[in-house]
């Protein structure tokens, strides 16, 4: 297995609080962010799973992305979204403590995610991207959304 | 792979499937034809055939392609009437349809699969053999040369085809052009002309005179349809021929001998047998088959030249990599053919090197230009050795394959993205496509789309007009431009369910083939008889009937019919029948498969469900016959083999009866011994929308699929004791001398035990799931809804409670429960055997009861009226009738009987004209009075306080099902008010003086709680309503100065009506209130126990009269006005 490159290239990224980091997705990825919190809880369901909302008519599973990443759940508050991210197949909410921003991330500044973030939660990071201030974990949507 | 791609494979194999579809009962028509050759008929298969073969060679999937070609001339011959087809031929036929089938589910894999057998069964079939019968492992090279006379007359046997061709010209001309004809001139039409015509329509390859005819060999695109008429010649003239029959007929003498050489020289000379080094020694030269493997290769190593050359300059050249790959795949199939295995292995490792390199849109470097070089010069050296006739050296490869291997394009030191990867066009020939999923999409017809876009243009509109309407306030065109936006939106809907619908025809044709194979197998003669093939269905539902239909086919010839010797000594036809029928009733689609075999006999069942002791002695012996044979359904009945034995229809019906109950189908079984069973499934039309019960845990709702449900059931606390027991950690129900596993929906959710309200009533769903029935308990009952079914993603499939989900009214999410998933999941028939060792309990009543009187006014509709209101029944003549206006009377116990027909009221159905019918005697608003009704059904104790829903019309207060028929509830007050107002107006004036008093009504169901409030109301008084008693006594404490009265259900959840009597009377502030208690438990038992509790009057629910009457005692308000 060959390490995996990352691309240098610029491209924007969503940022946003899921427990004490600071995250970011890819905007291309991103079909919505969306303030409905109305969530219904599924019984049975993996414990990753918040649970559904009715998107305009259409049905979306909610992942805690918290739990997702292996901290614990948080109950709702007003600041928490979901992001309506694409997958095979059609598109799944991610709930999110809190939108902070959409910037561009030059290139340069990305780099493989150090190795001690693999602990918890590790693995689900493609990258790092350093900012002035903090450093934004880049998640890899497609082990976030591996189920 | 592109997009692209994809779509166009996905196109083909759709179209594909659904010609195969057809081909199968044409094939089936075309042998029961005989002689008789329908042509049309015959052109149909030909006709998906050669369109199967177009396509898979267009995207080229060779196996494919030659198999369809295969079939192709067999069916071109049949269509010449040069054959006709038997049983045999119609199976070879059949059985490469199948494999055809089969390559088209997985093209991925398809040119892996071995067809060389399919191939030489339809060679054979002229002949009227099959040779795969005869030679199990036919080798394939054998194959080629076995002659094959595929037209007549055919002028000279193949071997010796009076033309040769160079095979490079061949291998030319075929790639542009589809058909090889051999065309014979006669002396007297031979001209300059001749060649001239030919050459405008194709290529001449080669043509010998001999004797006096002109035999010229050439290739055309056109059809053999058409070619006899172009060129104006007798169709005898003219002789399609394969590439195989030319190669076949080539001069070359040593062919034969080395054609059967199974393997050739490979590099290391492991592989190599003795035979083979025999035949090699014997060969003079190379092979004519060498030689042709070397011309091409030395072909395709050129191309691969200039391939490199152009890659050399430009890296990223995607036409010249696409050019590289073709060759180098296509040299790799060569060698393979030729048997050199580590050459092949090579080439393979090239090839997957390349095919990475394109689907990436990398270029080749230089460095990896050199090993594909190195690859190249190997293969010419190989093929030079070949050449000079000696055996390859051996060399090791190794290395080079290693050093392939790890031209990885990701671990290339410089990437050249290629904007242009994705316009990339296909590389004719060598695609490997992978497999697509073939479910997701659907043909829709034109007319359709035309519509829904119309509907859609429609909402738009609308949508506009309501934002503007909305906007000027004005109030009637918002709701007319509401209506319609309702009508539009109901119209999509039902366009959008129409595009998922299909004839139910594509799953009943196949059981054309399905029961002729059976059929011979079994040595059985039967005729299938399909009807209503053009009744549609949702397409999930077509598509999952597919399993449970055939078993059930299966059963029937397997099980049912009997064999014609025994069908003749019972004096039957030899010939059986098997009826496949769909129609339409009621809304809903009926699905039988009807035999005239040997039925099933109940006794036997009997005997053998005795013999398995898994069942109850009594229980089985006070069966009727219907509920024997219905035994078969019951899973542990099926798992015993020798069932079959019997005749029953044993094995894997509980299967067939869980996946049809999984679609919302009801099954029912029919059977007489000597005369046949009848199946009846009974479907919805769409799985999209369904009827759904809602219920409620805590804050939260879900739905349950009214199919599902049997009944509601309600325990009253006080019997929860005696009515639910455990077993263990299990909880069972008993229901009418039946024990149910129980379990609450809390404990659906956990594994844990949940630690659950041990006080109160229980709300008990009885679910079916298939045959095998069991209680919930839940918190709620809700409303009944018809709710839109949405699919779960794959996060939530897999927790299996969940058929789906659906979107409330209020935008919240329910989840849709799934009723054999929950039994699965919490193994709740394992239950139900262990509880079968409890004592029964027959003499078990009912909790929550009402009498209810059943009757007919027209005997399509079942009434029910409450056995407490009605205080005679009289059986009277129609003479007795005496009409005046449109009034109807009778004379009645010395005066006159006002009697009402319930049409007069009430949109039901009218009574039909009969010579005597049944008058209902009943008192409202003082006034005696009679209801017509054409026929007594029956007395029967019925649960309705909780299944009452939806249906409340004029003269009917809802609907329930009793013995499995929708029944409406007769309002017998509701119809007098309507047709005598002025009696319940005078009525209501008599006592509403006096009746300024303030009633507080105390029932947790709602349907009943509407109904009092609605006596109490109309009948002047003031009402409070709650819905339970822990409300109650809060409402006593908040306004307890205003209460006259509290009107008060026994059975509720908590604090239940005897306990609300309970601490009313322990109060001083409200001692003195007059408890009146309603309810559905009759007896002086209760009626005692009532007493104790404090409860003044005791009453039996919907009984407005006495209600009112009890009221008006207890406040002192009857007597003043009377």
């Amino acid at each position: 297995m060959t390490v995996p490159i990352i691309e240098a290239e610029d491209r924007d990224l969503v940022l946003f609080r899921s427990g004490d980091l600071l995250c970011g997705i890819d905007v291309a990825r991103v079909r919505e962010i969306n303030r409905n919190l109305d969530i219904t809880v599924v019984h049975r369901a993996p414990d990753y799973v918040r649970g559904v909302l009715n998107l305009r008519g259409q049905l979306l599973t909610v992942i805690d992305l918290r739990r997702k990443l292996g901290m614990e759940s948080a109950s709702i508050d007003l600041n928490m979204r979901v992001v309506v991210v694409r997958r095979d197949g059609g598109e799944v909410g991610l709930l999110i403590d809190q939108i902070v921003d959409i910037i561009a991330a030059d290139g340069l500044n990305t780099e493989p995610p150090p190795a001690n973030v693999a602990g918890v939660g590790g693995i689900f990071f493609s990258a790092v991207y350093k900012m002035e201030t903090a450093l934004v974990a880049v998640l890899d949507l497609d082990r976030v959304l591996e189920k | 792979m592109t997009d692209y791609d994809d779509n166009i494979l996905q196109a083909f194999i759709e179209e594909s499937q659904e010609h195969l579809d057809g081909i199968e009962n044409d094939l089936l028509r075309i042998e029961a034809a005989g002689a008789e050759i329908d042509d049309d008929l015959v052109n149909e298969v030909f006709r998906a055939v050669h369109s199967i073969k177009g396509g898979s060679s267009f995207l080229g999937l060779e196996n494919i392609t030659e198999l369809a070609h295969g079939m192709e001339s067999v069916l071109n011959m049949v269509r010449n009437r040069q054959l006709v087809l038997d049983g045999t031929g119609t199976s070879v036929l059949l059985a490469s349809a199948d494999v055809l089938a089969g390559m088209l589910a997985d093209t991925g894999s398809s040119d892996e699969r071995d067809i060389a057998a399919e191939l030489e069964a339809l060679q054979a079939i002229p002949d009227g053999g099959s040779p795969a019968a005869q030679s199990p492992t036919p080798s394939p090279v054998a194959a080629k040369s076995v002659a094959t006379p595929t037209i007549e007359p055919t002028p000279e046997p193949t071997a010796s085809l009076p033309v040769s061709v160079d095979e490079a010209a061949l291998d030319e001309a075929l790639e542009m052009l589809d058909y090889l004809y051999l065309v014979e001139y006669g002396a007297d039409e031979v001209d300059e002309g001749v060649l001239a015509g030919l050459e405008e329509l194709g290529t001449v390859l080669s043509q010998v005179a001999q004797g006096a005819s002109l035999f010229v060999l050439f290739a055309t695109v056109a059809d053999v349809d058409v070619v006899a008429s172009l060129l104006e010649l007798e169709e005898a003239q003219v002789r399609l021929l394969e590439p195989d029959q030319v190669w076949a007929a080539s001069p070359v003498e040593a062919v034969d001998t080395l054609a059967q050489t199974p393997v050739l020289p490979v590099a290391n000379g492991d592989d190599l047998g003795p035979e083979g080094m025999l035949a090699m020694d014997a060969a003079v030269g190379p092979a004519p088959e060498v030689m042709r493997f070397l011309n091409l290769t030395y072909d395709l190593l050129n191309k691969m030249d200039q391939a490199f050359e152009v890659l050399l300059r430009k890296p990223g050249d995607v036409d010249a990599l696409a050019n590289l790959f073709d060759a180098v795949h296509r040299i790799k199939i060569a060698v393979g053919e030729q048997g050199l295995t580590d050459l092949d292995r090579l080439l393979g490792a090239g090839e997957d090197v390349l095919n990475r390199l394109r689907a990436g849109g990398f270029g080749v470097e230089a460095a990896t230009a050199e090993i594909l070089l190195d690859m190249a010069s190997l293969t010419g050296e190989v093929c030079a050795e070949l050449e000079s006739d000696s055996l390859p050296e051996e060399r090791d490869i190794t290395a080079l394959v290693d050093q392939l291997l790890e031209l990885a394009p990701e671990s290339e030191p410089e990437q050249h993205r290629n904007g242009q990867a994705d316009a990339m066009p296909p590389a004719k020939k060598t695609t490997v496509v992978k497999s697509p999923i073939v479910e997701t999409s659907l043909r829709v017809h034109v007319r359709l789309l035309d519509r829904l876009m119309n509907l859609a243009g429609e909402l738009v509109l609308t949508r506009n007009q309501l934002k503007q309407v909305v906007a000027l306030g004005d109030g009637a065109a918002v709701e007319r431009t509401t209506q319609r936006l309702d009508q539009v939106t109901t119209e999509l809907q039902e366009t959008v369910v129409s595009t998922r619908m299909q004839p139910v025809g594509s799953v009943f044709g196949k059981f054309r083939r399905i029961v002729r194979d059976i059929a011979r197998d079994l040595n059985k003669d039967v005729e299938l008889v399909l009807e209503g093939e053009e009744v549609e269905l949702d397409k999930t539902i077509i598509e999952a009937l597919s399993d449970p239909l055939t078993h059930l086919v299966r059963n029937a010839l397997d099980h049912g019919i009997e064999t014609p010797s025994v069908r003749y000594e019972q004096g039957k036809q030899p010939t059986a029948t098997l009826l496949l029928r769909a129609l339409h009733e009621a809304g809903q689609v009926i699905i039988e498969i009807t035999d005239n075999g040997a039925g099933i006999d109940p006794e036997n069942i009997r005997t053998k469900a005795l013999s398995m002791g898994n069942y109850d002695t009594s229980q089985i012996n006070s069966m009727g016959d219907r509920d024997l044979v219905r035994l078969i359904f019951h899973p542990g009945f099926s798992t015993v083999e020798e069932v079959t034995d019997i005749s029953g229809r044993g094995v894997g019906m509980d299967v067939v009866l869980t996946n049809l109950t999984k679609l919302g189908g009801i099954v029912d079984i029919d059977s007489e011994v000597g005369r046949g069973t009848t199946v009846r499934v009974k479907l919805p039309l769409t799985l999209a929308i369904i009827p759904a019960l809602l219920v409620g845990m805590g804050s939260e709702r879900f739905a349950v699929p009214q199919v599902n449900l049997a009944e509601l059931v309600r325990v009253p606390m006080w019997r929860r004791e005696e009515l639910v027991q455990e077993l263990g950690n299990a909880q069972v129900l008993r229901l009418r001398g039946n024990l149910l596993p129980l379990i609450s929906l809390r404990q659906v959710f956990s594994d844990e035990i949940v630690d659950e309200d041990h006080s109160g009533a229980l709300n008990v769903l009885v679910l079916k799931a298939g045959d095998f029935r069991y209680g919930m308990i839940v918190d709620e009952l809700l409303d009944s809804e018809e709710i839109v079914v949405k699919p779960l993603d794959d996060f939530l499939s897999a927790c299996k409670i969940y058929a789906g989900a659906t979107i409330l009214g209020d935008g919240q999410v329910a989840m849709i429960l799934d009723v054999i998933g929950i039994s699965d999941i919490k193994d709740l028939e394992a239950m139900e055997g262990a509880s079968a060792g409890i004592e029964e309990d027959i003499d078990d009543l009912d909790s929550d009861v009402q009498e209810l009187l059943l009757v007919y006014n027209h005997p399509d509709e079942q009434l029910a009226v409450p056995v407490s209101l009605v205080s005679r029944i009289e059986r009277i003549h129609c003479d007795q009738i005496q009409r005046t206006g449109t009034r109807a009377s009778m004379q009645y116990l010395g005066g006159h009987l006002v009697l009402f027909s319930l049409e007069d009221a009430a949109a039901v159905s009218p009574r039909p004209e009969t010579d005597y019918l049944y008058v209902l005697v009943f008192t409202v608003a003082d006034h005696e009075v009679g209801l017509l009704v054409s026929e007594l059904v029956d007395i029967t104790s019925q649960a309705v306080d909780v299944s009452v829903e939806g249906f409340v019309q004029a003269g009917i207060m809802g609907s329930t099902t009793i013995s499995g028929r929708t029944t409406l509830m007769v309002d017998l007050y509701d119809l007098v008010r309507r047709l005598e107002p002025t009696w319940i107006e005078e009525h209501n004036a008599r006592y509403k003086a006096e009746s300024e008093r303030t009633i507080l009504i105390v029932e947790d169901t709602a349907f009943f709680r509407n109904q009092l409030e609605r006596f109490v109301v109309e009948a002047g008084y003031r009402a409070l309503v709650v819905e339970d008693g822990a409300k109650a006594l809060a409402e006593l404490e908040r306004r307890g100065d205003e209460i006259d009265l509290i009107l008060t259900d026994i059975e509720m959840p908590e604090i239940d009506g005897l306990e609300l009597a309970r601490r009313v009377r322990v109060e001083p502030r409200f001692a003195h209130l007059p408890i009146i208690a309603v309810t559905s438990l009759g007896g002086e038992e209760n009626e005692r126990r009532g007493r104790d509790a404090g409860v003044d009057e005791y009453l039996i629910k919907i009984n407005r009269e006495q209600i009112l009457q009890a009221i008006r005692r207890r406040l002192g308000t009857g007597s003043l006005a009377l």
